[in-house]
């Protein structure tokens, strides 16, 4: 009964249009055709921004997970006052939409950014050649960082509070090194963390285009944005917009059940 | 205030698979103050819920006064309850807390402040009207909690171990208050506790809770003294427990391992029954009085002590008689003249054997 | 536990120091020249702006469009915190006080929604669903708020929730029952008195979420149901310091959103 208003509203503004996302991607001109999603996978246009995609958000996982990893326990690390106060400056970047992060990175990176002309009077860099590579799928790893870093940080935070710290001195007693305790013995506790803040920062990496859209227009190919340029723009093809939105919605679900699977197994 | 007699008949209730109450039958006069004792997860909260309303039984009936009440909602019940962590209402104050069910029913102004007062006033906590509950201590929270019960004029009050979230000191104190209010009122009383010494000492019915039934209902004194099963002997108090086979029941003669016992009379043919000692119905006497004694004299045994607790008052000293230990309490003075491993004897009166006649 | 508290692992405090220091200053350094710039006459091709004006901010307060999108935003936004706030106090009471756990998995499917589902695939399936030749709710605000209230539950939901389970509820609705009130009485004079913080948290997150939020309203809305962030966008290519301007706005907005939270959780932990 309580439930009726949140069933509702749910039904009708996401089961519904998801369903049709769905319907629409099988609807050929004459009926039932699957051939959009034969040219999702054909088409050298789309298969080159899955693999884009595929590419930005498996780099930022990995540069996020290996960047936010020790800064979360240099936080957790820090004095209860201090730490409330990182706390809320992480959020911060969580906080912005996607539209102040690019323009924040078109101010530190761009042809006159702040860093830019910095390095360049430091060190007589080219600014149009450095800056030009904000622009590219690689730059939009270095803009996807600032939100995704604090992600991981915000999860491992948790995490480390929740160590039974005395485990080590416990394993060390036993006679274990310590770096060999520390991966004995406190990492299969952070595991579970890791993974699942790792798989956030893949899920929110390939559906993200906000930042992308404001720093690159649709100038590099990742799903998301094609998917936008594809409903958009007049001749479009609505029907393989769909079958992308579909594709993308499966691959990030498969690789994150996929992911997670494995290393669950492989300790 | 008119009190109402609570009746429960053949109350049952399992949760899943595991019976918790298995056919309680418990009849509570009016105006009295009963205590439910048991074991932790004997069912006790189980039952006060169910006659709160709180919970449906499976089976059996709830009469509060002459009054089927066991389809009625709680709110309907006109029942007073207390919770074990006060459950004061955190955003409301003190004043506002008591004065909750009568706002609820829509009571008068003038007709709730007077009532507010007059019940804060009972529990002594006039100046703290205007507090938030986070601001009292816990001892303050409950009497708040009592107010906030009593104000809406409850025909039975129901408290879930009240005092167990307090400090010692705080928990007799208002153990006492409890039992003045309650007597002031009249109002017919309900009270959970798994603290047996606190049942006893303000209850003027105990009845002992165990295995989904209700084991004895009885005065605090009847309950101590003349416990019916094994369990209640064991539950309250402290006692010594013996198997004995009757050798003549009019003259009351038992047999306990080669000791012959003298007892009172016995009403009733048996062949073995359980026989309790209370400790403080014991004593002990040097090794060299036994030869003396034990021809004139049945309950004379024959022990080593084994072990002495000092209890403030008294001592209480373990006597090992056959491999069973005795439990024997004794003034400090008296305690002191006997060693860890002298041999020593124990010994009673006929009166001090207690028959369980409850164990078949 | 003595030395682990002091030297973990042979890092020495000073390493822990350093990082946390670059970390701050990755997370303020854009945020400040952001500021900075928006009060800069002019800046290009130098180090920081030039100049100081309070120009860029008036521009941005007098222009017509900028002042009609703002109202936009915060219509939606205020819409979007009633509608969440009214769908998630019920929903959260449900899950709480109900023993199924069914509903509790439910609910935690619920909360993690928008990190599974990329804006990009709703908006393109409401853009179609709502799309009927006698009314086609296409370009309008009405479904940008729709879409918003979907996003933001978990915004509202989580609060909420935390704030529920740090009150002992059953326990206090059984009170309040034993005392004779009426669910609606309860519901009226305990249940949102106490979870009062846990709304306004709430409320707070899904406002800042509804007015910050760029990809959604640039799927759905049109040119005369912009919201600020997509008039914003297109400030990009106006000039430094009046782009920097506007996009303060939306870091000011973020900000005090982040002040006032953390002022309450210290509150809280007063009380
Ligand atoms: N809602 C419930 N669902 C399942 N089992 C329950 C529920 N409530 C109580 N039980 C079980 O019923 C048994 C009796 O519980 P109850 O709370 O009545 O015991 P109690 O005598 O009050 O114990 P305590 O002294 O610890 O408070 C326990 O084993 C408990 O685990
Ligand atoms: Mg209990």
């Amino acid at each position: 009964m309580l439930l009726l208003p949140i069933g509702f509203w749910f039904f009708f503004f996401l089961i519904v249009p998801l369903a049709f996302v769905v319907w629409e991607s099988v609807q050929g001109e004459m009926g039932f055709d699957l051939s959009a999603y034969a040219r999702v996978f054909t088409r050298k246009l789309y298969r080159e921004s899955l693999k884009n995609s595929f590419l930005l958000s498996i780099s930022t996982t990995f540069l996020g997970t290996l960047i936010g990893l020790p800064l979360s326990y240099a936080l957790y690390k820090t004095d209860p006052r201090k730490k409330e106060l990182f706390l809320t400056l992480l959020a911060l970047p969580l906080t912005f939409s996607g539209l102040v992060i690019a323009y924040a990175f078109i101010i530190l990176l761009g042809n006159s950014g702040f860093l830019t002309i910095l390095l360049s009077q430091l060190f007589g860099i080219d600014t149009l050649e450095f800056s030009s590579f904000l622009f590219t799928w690689r730059g939009l790893v270095v803009a996807y960082l600032y939100f995704l870093i604090p992600r991981m940080i915000l999860v491992m935070i948790a995490a480390w509070s929740e160590v039974d710290w005395s485990l080590l001195e416990a394993a060390e007693i036993l006679g274990m090194e310590r770096f060999r305790a520390f991966f004995r013995v406190i990492f299969p506790l952070i595991r579970p963390s890791l993974l699942a803040g790792s798989s956030l920062l893949f899920a929110v990496s390939m559906g993200a285009f906000g930042t992308a859209f404001a720093l690159v227009g649709t100038g590099v190919n990742i799903m998301p944005l094609l998917i936008y340029t594809q409903m958009s723009e007049i001749s479009v093809n609505l029907q393989e917009a769909n079958a992308l939105a579909v594709v993308l919605v499966l691959v990030t679900t498969a690789v994150v059940v996929l992911y997670e699977r494995v290393f669950t197994r492989r300790f | 205030m008119s009190s109402v007699s609570v009746r429960l008949l053949g109350i049952a209730k399992r949760f899943g698979h595991m019976p918790v109450l298995e056919g309680v039958h418990l009849e509570i006069p009016g105006g009295q103050f009963v205590s439910i004792v048991g074991p932790s997860g004997s069912g006790k909260t189980t039952l006060l819920r169910i006659i709160a309303g709180f919970l449906q039984p499976d089976a059996g009936r709830v009469y509060i006064g002459e009054k089927d009440v066991t389809e009625v909602p709680p709110r309907l019940r006109n029942i007073g309850m207390v919770f074990q962590h006060y459950a004061l209402f955190p955003n409301l104050n003190v004043y506002e807390n008591v004065a909750f069910g009568l706002r609820a029913r829509k009571v008068r102004e003038s007709e709730i402040d007077r009532k507010v007062r007059e019940m804060l006033t009972l529990v002594h906590l006039e100046e703290k009207m205007y507090s938030m509950p986070h601001e009292l201590s816990g001892g303050q929270k409950q009497r708040v909690a009592l107010a906030r019960a009593l104000a809406v004029e409850p025909k039975l009050l129901l408290l879930d171990e009240p005092l167990s979230a307090l400090d010692a000191k705080v928990r007799l104190e208002l153990r006492y208050e409890l039992k003045r209010i309650q007597k002031e009122m009249g109002i017919t009383t309900i009270y959970v506790t798994h603290d047996q010494e606190e049942a006893l000492s303000i209850s003027d019915l105990v009845a002992v809770l165990h295995q989904g039934l209700i084991e004895q209902l009885g005065t605090p004194e009847e309950i101590y003294s003349r416990p019916r099963t094994r369990f209640v002997a064991e539950f309250i108090g402290i006692s010594t427990l013996l198997e004995a086979e009757v050798l003549s029941p009019k003259e009351g003669k038992l047999r306990w391992m080669d000791y012959v016992l003298q007892g009172t009379p016995l009403s009733q043919e048996r062949v073995k029954l359980l026989i309790l000692l209370r400790p403080e119905n014991l004593s002990i006497l040097p090794k060299e009085r036994f030869s003396s004694l034990v021809s004139s004299w049945n309950n004379v045994l024959q022990g080593r002590v084994v072990g002495q607790v000092f209890l403030g008052s008294v001592m209480r000293v373990a006597v090992e008689v056959k491999g069973v230990k005795f439990l024997v309490d004794l003034p400090n003075r008296e305690a002191n003249r006997f060693r860890l491993g002298e041999e020593v004897v124990v010994t009673f009166l006929p009166e001090a054997i207690h028959y369980l006649f409850g164990n078949e | 536990m003595s030395w682990m508290g002091e030297k973990p692992f042979g890092l020495s405090q000073f390493v822990l120091r350093l990082a946390r220091s670059f970390l701050a200053m990755y997370i303020l350094l854009p945020v400040v020249l952001l500021f900075i710039g928006s009060f800069g006459e002019k800046w290009f091709g130098t180090l920081l702006p030039q100049g100081f004006t309070l120009e860029w901010y008036w521009t941005l307060f007098s222009e017509k469009m900028y002042l009609r999108s703002l109202r936009m935003s915060v219509l939606v936004g205020a819409l979007t915190v009633i509608a969440t706030a009214l769908l998630a106090i019920p929903t959260v009471y449900a899950v709480h006080t109900s023993e199924r756990r069914l509903l509790r998995s439910f609910f935690d499917a619920v909360v993690v929604l928008p990190i599974a589902l990329p804006p990009i695939v709703l908006g393109i399936g409401l853009v179609q669903a709502y799309n009927w030749p006698f009314l086609s709710l296409v370009g309008t605000w009405q479904l940008l708020f729709f879409a918003h209230v979907i996003y933001s539950i978990p915004f509202m939901v989580k609060p909420i929730m935390a704030n529920l389970e740090m009150l002992d509820w059953k326990t206090i609705e059984e009170a309040a029952e034993s005392l004779g009130a009426s669910q609606w009485y309860i519901v009226r004079r305990l249940l949102l008195p106490n979870l009062r913080l846990g709304i306004l948290s709430g409320a707070i997150m899904t406002f800042a979420f509804s007015f910050g939020e760029f990809q959604l309203a640039l799927i759905l809305t049109s040119s005369e149901s912009q919201t600020y962030p997509v008039t914003l966008y297109q400030a990009f290519y106006v000039g430094t310091g009046f782009a920097c301007a506007a996009v303060t706005v939306l870091v000011l907005v973020a900000g005090v959103t982040l002040w006032v939270l953390n002022r309450f959780s210290s509150l809280r932990v007063m009380q």
